[in-house]
C-alpha cells in the first residue's frame, strides 16, 4: 500500500554520514522519477542539481545561505551565541543534496516548436521571462519531489525538504557557480540519524495540522 | 511498487466514464488520507480544496468554461475533427473536480507560542493578512499543493481511479495594494462564476473512472510522431556535479 510507504517519512534533522548510498542507486531513482513525473506541455522547466558526497564545501555554502535566511526571517531577533542550527544540519550531513532551480527551455520539443511557430506563447521558452513561470515550476517540483520521496522510502532512504533559503540566485552563484536561476526547493537524501519530533509545549503537541474541514470544502 | 503505480497514470481528456461514478465516501477517504501524510511547512497548509460534486452540474459547466481556451468550451479545440461522442455520451466531463486555492492560515499553537516568546508576529507569511497573498507564500503553497496532489494521485491510482491536472485557466495577480487583478479567458468566463473562490486559484484536478474506450485526445508520446510531445532529456533536467579539478 502506498500509504504504508509514505507514512514512513520523517523530517530528518541529521543524516548518518557513514552510510553513503550508491550514486548508481540515486541516479536510477532520479531517472525513474523523471519518467513518472507529469509536466504541463512536457516542459519540465526546472533543473535538479545533485550535490553528491564529495562536495562538503558546497553543502556548507547551502547551509550558510539557509541559516542566513532563517535569521533574517526572524528579523535577526533570535540570535543566540554562535552555534550549529539543528534544523539545518540535514544540509551538512546528507550525502546527497538536490537543489531545484528554474530552467529556460532553449530546445523545445517538436510539438512545442510547432505550436510556437503557430503563435502560441510559452513563458518557459521565453529567455527574458521564463522565471515568471515559477509557480508552475514550483508545483511540478512538488510533484517530482513527492514521487522521488516514495521511491527513496521504498529503498529505505530518508529525505528532508528545505524551503528556508534566499531565492535570489545571486546569493548562490558566488559560491556555487552552477546556480544561475532562482532556487525552488532543496531536498536532502541519505540514511536518517536523527528525526524531528513533533513540537511540544508543556507536554502538548503544538504544531498540529489544521482540521480536514478547514482544508477541504464540499460544493 | 511506486513505479508500477505511477506508471499507470494518463491524462484523461475525453474518456471519463459517465456511468461508473466514484462515491463521495471514496473521494472523501482519499482526501483525508492525503492530508494525514502530506507535508507542510509549520504544518499550516496554506491552501484550500473545493470539491465540486458530480450532481453540481451548474458549477461543473462553469469550470469547463473557465478552463476552456476556445469558445466551443474546449481546452484545445482538437475535438472539432474527432468523434468523441457515442450514444450521445459526452466523455469530456469528469465526475469530480477539485479546485485548489490559496488560504490565509490560522496560527497553530506552535506558531502562536513562537510569536509570543519572541514578540514577533511577522515571522510566518502564511498567517499574515498583509502578506499571505504575496509571492513568497504563493511559492510555498504551489510546492505544497504539488506534493499533496502527487500523494492523492498515488492513492487514486491504487483504487483504479484516473486523475487529470489542469492549469489552463485565468490567473489572478496581485496589485500593489494587495488586491487581486482577475483575468478572464476567450470565452468570457471568469472565476467570479464560482462565488466561493475568493483566493488565487492554483490548480484544477479531475477525478473519475476511465471509460472503456480509447481517449481520442490522449497525449501522443510516440517518438517521431508529428505531434510528438516528448520530455526534455534526463540530463537536461538532472545535473550531477562531479568533483571539480580546478
Amino acid at each position: 500500500m502506498i500509504e504504508d510507504i509514505y507514512k514512513k517519512r520523517k523530517h530528518i534533522l541529521s543524516f548518518d554520514e557513514t552510510i553513503i548510498p550508491d550514486k548508481n542507486l540515486i541516479n536510477s531513482l532520479l531517472k525513474k522519477t523523471w519518467e513518472l513525473t507529469p509536466s504541463k506541455n512536457q516542459f519540465m522547466s526546472y533543473t535538479a542539481h545533485v550535490v553528491g558526497p564529495e562536495h562538503k564545501s558546497y553543502k556548507k555554502s547551502i547551509y550558510d545561505i539557509c541559516t542566513m535566511n532563517e535569521s533574517s526571517a526572524n528579523n535577526n531577533k533570535i540570535i543566540d551565541k554562535p552555534r550549529l542550527n539543528e534544523n539545518l544540519m540535514c544540509l551538512l550531513t546528507a550525502p546527497y543534496v538536490l537543489i531545484f532551480t528554474n530552467r529556460y527551455e532553449d530546445t523545445p520539443n517538436k510539438e512545442q516548436s510547432y505550436l510556437i511557430s503557430r503563435g502560441v506563447y510559452y513563458e518557459a521558452a521565453d529567455k527574458d521571462n521564463f522565471e515568471r513561470n515559477m509557480n508552475i515550476n514550483l508545483l511540478e517540483v512538488g510533484m517530482f519531489s513527492k514521487i522521488l520521496t516514495g521511491l527513496c522510502l521504498e529503498n529505505n532512504l530518508d529525505i528532508t525538504y528545505t524551503k528556508c533559503f534566499s531565492t535570489n540566485y545571486k546569493n548562490w552563484e558566488k559560491t556555487m557557480p552552477f546556480i544561475k536561476t532562482s532556487p525552488l526547493l532543496i531536498m536532502s537524501i541519505g540514511k536518517g540519524k536523527k528525526a524531528k519530533n513533533p513540537k511540544t509545549y508543556k507536554g502538548e503537541v503544538t504544531d498540529l495540522r489544521p482540521d480536514f474541514e478547514r482544508i477541504v470544502e464540499w460544493i | 511498487m511506486i513505479e508500477d503505480l505511477y506508471k499507470k497514470r494518463r491524462q484523461i481528456r475525453s474518456a471519463w466514464d459517465q456511468k461508473r461514478i466514484p462515491s463521495k465516501e471514496l473521494i472523501e477517504g482519499l482526501l483525508k488520507k492525503t492530508l494525514e501524510f502530506a507535508p507542510s511547512k509549520q504544518n499550516l497548509f496554506p491552501f484550500k480544496v473545493h470539491v465540486i460534486e458530480p450532481d453540481n452540474t451548474k458549477d461543473l459547466h462553469n469550470i469547463a468554461g473557465i478552463c476552456a481556451l476556445h469558445k466551443t468550451g474546449s481546452v484545445n479545440n482538437w475535438e472539432k475533427n474527432l468523434n468523441n461522442k457515442s450514444n450521445n455520451t459526452d466523455y469530456t466531463k469528469a465526475p469530480w473536480v477539485l479546485i485548489f486555492e490559496l488560504r490565509l492560515c490560522e496560527p497553530n499553537s506552535f506558531v502562536t507560542n513562537h510569536s509570543k516568546i519572541h514578540n514577533d508576529w511577522t515571522r510566518f507569511n502564511q498567517i499574515m493578512p498583509s502578506r499571505y497573498r504575496k509571492n513568497t507564500n504563493m511559492k510555498l503553497a504551489s510546492t505544497e499543493i504539488g506534493m499533496y496532489i502527487e500523494l492523492l494521485t498515488g492513492l487514486c491510482l491504487e483504487k483504479d481511479l484516473a486523475i487529470s491536472y489542469i492549469m489552463s485557466f485565468p490567473n489572478w495577480s496581485l496589485s500593489k495594494e494587495g488586491e487581486y487583478m482577475k483575468d478572464g479567458n476567450k470565452t468570457g468566463y471568469t472565476w467570479d462564476k464560482l462565488p466561493y473562490i475568493t483566493e488565487a486559484p492554483v490548480m484544477v484536478v479531475q477525478i473519475g473512472y476511465k471509460a472503456p474506450i480509447k481517449d481520442p485526445l490522449a497525449t501522443k508520446i510516440k517518438f517521431g510522431h508529428s505531434y510528438e510531445e516528448n520530455k526534455p532529456d534526463f540530463k537536461t533536467v538532472i545535473n550531477f556535479h562531479p568533483k571539480r579539478t580546478d
